[in-house]
């Protein structure tokens, strides 16, 4: 177990070195799954601007 | 055969076939990058630890580079050839790239704080790097900024453009001028200054960071096609509503 506290505390510099990891996690994915909610959003707009035309 | 993709409906079609492809290649990059880099590189003999931060620091500010670099280039194409996917393309790169400048700053601040004693200085790389990212913002507010899509893009791409002036002042900024940022050791003259236990990593990063991009800005690029769907469709109909007694 002392192995990975030691992994964990990266010679003393575990708060610079994790924040740094998990702002980039934090950015890269948060980009990535907003884009993809507003192409899925815009999507389904185009269909309902698609498909009722018939209907109406 | 670049025009062959130019055409919307066709590029889109080419998204859908490769970008499962871009997204597991970026996976198994960040992941192998992520594995040698925290695990199996050695401490630096005068930084200690802090230097794993270098891992995504380095691929970030290199991003931020890669991608307004890309960005003022298809500006410059959607200005002069009036190519509409090239302003789409532009548009989609903006957000990316000023997450990447915003990563560079916050990783180099963490960094800076245990090696150089502070959060932040007003020397050359750090600046020219800030304004970076405020160009970046003025891009898209510029964009966004007028009822009509098309004045807002043209506005924002000679905005783009100008600011490419700072590009090559950030590359060169920590030979320019004598700053706390340390010069380039990767990318110089007579090869890296860096051993192969850390470049590995660093470039799995850098590769995996600009694949990364690539992904996110197809997904970005069909999004702004959909989205000029909707904004014709609805003036269409718009149209014949009015002509409709």
């Amino acid at each position: 177990m002392t192995s990975l506290s030691e992994f964990l505390d990266m010679g003393g510099y575990a708060h610079f070195i994790w924040p740094s990891y998990a702002v980039v996690a934090v950015v890269m994915v948060g980009l990535y799954v907003i884009s993809r909610r507003e192409l899925g959003a815009a999507q389904r707009d185009l269909d309902a601007l698609d498909a009722p035309e018939e209907e109406r | 055969m670049f025009h062959r993709f130019a055409n919307p409906t066709r590029f889109l079609r080419f998204a859908a076939v490769i970008q499962p492809w871009i997204a597991g290649i970026t996976l198994l990059l960040i992941g192998a990058g992520l594995y040698l880099g925290l695990f199996d590189s050695p401490a630096d003999y005068q930084q200690g630890e802090t230097v794993r931060i270098m891992y995504v620091h380095v691929p970030s500010a290199w991003m931020a580079l890669f991608c307004y670099s890309a960005m003022a280039g298809a500006c410059g194409v959607a200005l002069i050839w009036k190519h509409p996917l090239a302003d789409l393309s532009a548009k989609a790169t903006a957000p990316i790239g000023a997450g990447f400048t915003f990563l560079a700053l916050v990783t180099g601040s963490l960094w800076g704080k245990p090696m150089w004693g502070t959060w932040w200085v007003w020397d050359a790389r750090l600046t020219s790097m800030l304004v970076l990212f405020f160009l970046y913002l003025g891009y898209m507010a510029l964009n966004n900024a007028f009822d009509d899509p098309a004045r807002g893009a043209k506005s924002s791409s000679i905005l783009a453009l100008v600011g490419f002036v700072n590009v090559p002042i950030i590359k060169f900024s920590v030979d320019w001028w004598n700053t706390l940022h340390q010069p380039a050791s990767v990318v110089k003259m007579g090869g890296p200054a860096i051993h192969a236990s850390m470049l590995t990593p660093l470039l799995l990063m850098g590769v995996g960071f600009t694949t990364y991009y690539l992904w996110v800005m197809l997904i970005r690029i069909r999004y702004e096609v959909t989205a000029n769907k909707i904004r014709n469709l609805q003036r269409r109909q718009a149209a014949s509503g009015e002509s409709q007694p």
